[in-house]
C-alpha cells in the first residue's frame, strides 16, 4: 500500500487496541478491585472473593467480548465482500434476528436445560435459515436495496416471533427479556457460556478465513472468479455456515448486537485497499475492539442498570448507517 | 353524547359515595356492607379472601390461584376470577372493586366512570404498612373484629421472634431473578431486619427493588443469601441463580428461600417469612462468617462493621 498505514502495522495496532480493552474490561466493575489485586486475584486464583469476581464474572465476559466482536466484524466483512454489498452485515440481514429466535425457542421451551448444546445450534439453525431466507427473497446478485428490504422482512418476523414466544412463556420474567434478545448484554455470563460458544465460534471462524482469497477474486465478479479456480458453491457455503456459526453462537449467549458488523468493515476497508481478504482479519480485531469498549462503556455509563450492548452500538451505528446510504445515493446519482 | 352521559353518571355516584363514607365518623351500617366485592390485585386478592367470606367475593384476579404468589390460592380455587379488564369486572356487578395503586390503571378509571366504589391500595413497604391495610380492609368490609384478630396473632408472632433474637444481627443478601435486591424502605428488607440480620441492600445504600450486581455480592460474602422466586418454566432471568461464581458463595455461606407467597404482598402472613429467616439466624453459629474468613478473604475497606 503507498498511502496510508502498513497492513502489518494495521493489525498490530488493532490487535494491540483488543487487548488494552481486554485489560480494561478486566478492571472494570462495580465492585472496586484495585489494579494489583485484580491482576494477582486472577492469575493466582488466591483471595477469596476478589479471584472469584475475577475468574468466574470478569473473566468470561471479557472473553465473550472479543469472542463475539470479532465473530460480528468477521462475519460483516465476509458477507460484504461475498455479497458484494456495502450494507450487508448480520444484523441488516436477520442474521442475528433469526438465531435470537432459534436460541429463545431452545431456552424457553426447556430443551437448552435438557440438551445444553441446544442452545448454539438451534441459533445457528435460525442463522442459516435467514441466510437462506434472505437469499431466496433477494434473489442472486440482488441490489442493494432489494437485499436490505429482506432482511428487514426477515429482522422483524423473527423479532415478532422472539416476541410470541417470550410472552407466551408461562414464566413472567421471560416476557422483560425481549429486550435482550433485540440488543444484547454480557451482563452475568459465566465460563459456561464461553464454553458453549467457542466451538461454533472457532468453526465459523475457520470457515470464513479459508474464503479470504475466493472473495478477492469476486471483487472481479463472479465469471472471473470462476476462471481462476474457485467454486462459488462452496464459498458460498462457508459463507453461510461460517456467519450462521459464528454469530449464532455470539447471538445465543449474549443476545443480538447490531452494527458492528456494518461499520468496523467500512471503516477499516479504506485501509486495507478494499481487498475482502485483508480486510476480514483487520475487521475480526477491529470488532473485538469496539465490543469490548461497549462493553466497558455500559458499565462505566451506567454501573447498576444493566444498559444494553445494541444500545451503543446503534448509536453509534445508526448515524453511520445513514451516512452510509447518503453515500449511495451520491454515488449512484 | 353517551360518553358524556356515562361521565355524569360516574361523577354522580362517586359523590353519592363520597357523601356516605366521608359522611358518619362510623359508615359500617349492615346493609351498606359491600356484599358483591372483586379484587383486581394479587396483595388486595389476599386481604379480601382472609377478610370477607367467600361468598361476599365476586372476583379475584388470576394470579391468587397461582400457589407461588398467593397463600390463599386453594381457597382462590371456589372463586370467580379476573384477568382485570374493565369489561369482566363490570360484568360481575361489583358493588365494591379493591385494587392497587402502584401504577397509572386505566381499568380504574373507567370502572369509576361506570359509577363503581373503587378503593385502591398501596403496596404495604413496611410492617406499618400491612396494618395500616388490613384495618382499612377491615373497615371496608365492615369486618373489624377479624382484622384486628388477625393482628393480634401477626403482632404476637413479631413479638415472639424478638424475644428470641440472636443479639448481633448477621448479614444477609435478598438476591432475586435478574440480580436484583430489595434495599431500603421495601417490606422485604424490614423481614429480614427483624429476623436478626442485616440487609445487604440496605448496607449498600439501595433504596426500594433495585439492581446487586453479583460481583457486589460475591464481594459483601453475606452469611446468608435469600434467593428470590424462581418459577418452574425457564428464563434468563433464572440463570443467575446457576452461576459458578454464586455456586462459590454458597458454599461459604447458608442459602435459603423464603416461600415468596408469604412476603410478596404484605399481609398477616409476613410474620411467618419473619419466622422462618428467624429460625435460619439461630442456626448460623453465634460467629457469623466474618469470623469464619481466612484473612485476605475480606475486601479491603468493607463498609461492614460486623461487630
Amino acid at each position: 500500500m503507498k498511502d496510508g498505514i502498513s497492513y502489518p502495522l494495521l493489525l498490530a495496532g488493532l490487535g494491540l487496541a483488543t487487548v488494552v480493552l481486554f485489560v480494561v474490561s478486566l478492571l472494570t466493575g462495580p465492585a472496586g478491585i484495585s489494579f494489583f489485586d485484580s491482576l494477582e486475584a486472577l492469575l493466582s486464583g488466591r483471595g477469596g472473593a476478589a479471584a472469584i469476581v475475577m475468574q468466574e464474572i470478569r473473566l468470561p465476559r471479557a472473553i465473550l467480548g472479543v469472542m463475539i466482536g470479532a465473530s460480528l466484524g468477521l462475519s460483516g466483512a465476509a458477507l460484504q465482500g461475498y455479497l458484494r454489498n456495502p450494507l450487508a452485515e448480520p444484523g441488516l440481514l436477520g442474521i442475528s434476528a433469526s438465531a435470537s429466535l432459534g436460541a429463545v425457542l431452545a431456552i424457553y421451551t426447556g430443551l437448552s436445560a435438557a440438551f445444553s448444546l441446544a442452545l448454539p445450534l438451534m441459533a445457528l439453525a435460525g442463522a442459516v435459515g435467514a441466510v437462506l431466507l434472505v437469499r431466496l427473497l433477494a434473489g442472486r446478485g440482488a441490489q442493494t436495496i432489494t437485499l436490505i428490504l429482506a432482511g428487514v422482512a426477515v429482522t422483524s418476523f423473527a423479532g415478532a416471533m422472539t416476541s410470541l414466544a417470550l410472552n407466551l412463556s408461562p414464566n413472567p420474567f421471560a416476557a422483560l427479556e425481549i429486550v435482550f434478545w433485540m440488543l444484547g448484554s454480557l451482563k452475568d455470563r459465566s465460563m459456561t457460556h464461553v464454553w458453549l460458544s467457542l466451538p461454533f465460534i472457532l468453526a465459523g471462524w475457520a470457515m470464513l478465513f479459508q474464503v479470504g482469497r475466493a472473495l478477492d477474486a469476486l471483487t472481479l465478479g463472479e465469471a472471473a472468479a470462476a476462471t481462476l479456480g474457485f467454486r462459488l458453491e462452496r464459498v458460498q457455503a462457508l459463507v453461510v455456515l461460517g456467519t450462521a456459526s459464528c454469530v449464532g453462537a455470539a447471538t445465543s449467549v449474549a443476545g443480538a448486537v447490531g452494527f458492528i458488523g456494518l461499520v468496523v468493515p467500512h471503516v477499516l476497508r479504506p485501509l486495507v485497499g478494499g481487498q475482502p481478504g485483508r480486510l476480514m482479519p483487520a475487521s475480526a480485531l477491529g470488532g473485538a475492539a469496539v465490543l469490548l469498549a461497549a462493553d466497558i462503556a455500559v458499565r462505566v455509563i451506567a454501573p447498576e442498570r444493566d444498559l444494553k450492548l445494541g444500545v451503543l452500538t446503534a448509536l453509534i451505528g445508526a448515524p453511520f448507517f445513514l451516512w452510509l446510504i447518503f453515500k449511495l445515493k451520491r454515488e449512484a446519482a | 353524547m353517551t360518553q358524556r352521559l356515562w361521565n355524569n353518571a360516574g361523577l354522580i355516584a362517586a359523590m353519592v359515595v363520597l357523601g356516605l363514607s366521608g359522611g358518619g365518623p362510623q359508615p359500617a351500617q349492615a346493609n351498606a356492607l359491600p356484599k358483591r366485592i372483586v379484587s383486581l390485585n394479587l396483595c388486595t386478592d389476599q386481604l379480601v379472601m382472609m377478610l370477607a367470606g367467600p361468598e361476599r367475593i365476586a372476583a379475584v384476579s388470576h394470579l391468587a390461584l397461582d400457589p407461588k404468589l398467593s397463600v390463599l390460592a386453594e381457597y382462590a380455587k371456589r372463586l370467580p376470577i379476573t384477568y382485570g379488564q374493565a369489561e369482566e369486572v363490570f360484568l360481575h356487578e361489583p358493588d365494591l372493586v379493591v385494587a392497587g395503586s402502584f401504577h397509572l390503571n386505566p381499568t380504574v378509571d373507567i370502572l369509576r366512570r361506570l359509577g363503581i366504589k373503587v378503593e385502591e391500595f398501596a403496596s404495604a413497604d413496611s410492617f406499618a404498612g400491612i396494618r395500616e391495610n388490613v384495618r382499612r380492609m377491615g373497615r371496608l368490609l365492615g369486618t373489624q373484629e377479624k382484622a384486628e384478630a388477625m393482628l393480634a396473632e401477626f403482632d404476637s408472632r413479631l413479638a415472639r421472634v424478638e424475644r428470641q433474637r440472636v443479639a448481633r444481627p448477621a448479614l444477609a443478601a435478598l438476591y432475586y431473578a435478574n440480580s436484583y435486591t430489595s434495599g431500603a424502605d421495601t417490606l422485604a428488607a424490614e423481614v429480614v431486619e427483624r429476623a436478626g440480620f442485616n440487609n445487604l441492600g440496605t448496607e449498600l445504600g439501595l433504596k426500594g427493588t433495585a439492581e446487586l450486581p453479583l460481583e457486589m455480592l460475591i464481594m459483601e460474602q453475606p452469611d446468608l443469601v435469600v434467593t428470590g422466586l424462581a418459577y418452574d418454566a425457564p428464563a434468563r432471568a433464572q440463570e443467575v441463580f446457576e452461576h459458578p461464581a454464586l455456586a462459590y458463595l454458597e458454599r461459604r455461606s447458608k442459602n435459603t428461600a423464603v416461600p415468596e407467597n408469604l412476603w410478596i404482598c404484605g399481609t398477616p402472613y409476613t410474620a411467618r417469612a419473619v419466622e422462618a429467616l428467624a429460625a435460619v439466624r439461630r442456626s448460623l453459629p453465634a460467629e457469623t462468617a466474618a469470623v469464619a474468613d481466612p484473612a485476605g478473604a475480606q475486601p479491603a475497606g468493607s463498609p461492614f462493621e460486623r461487630r
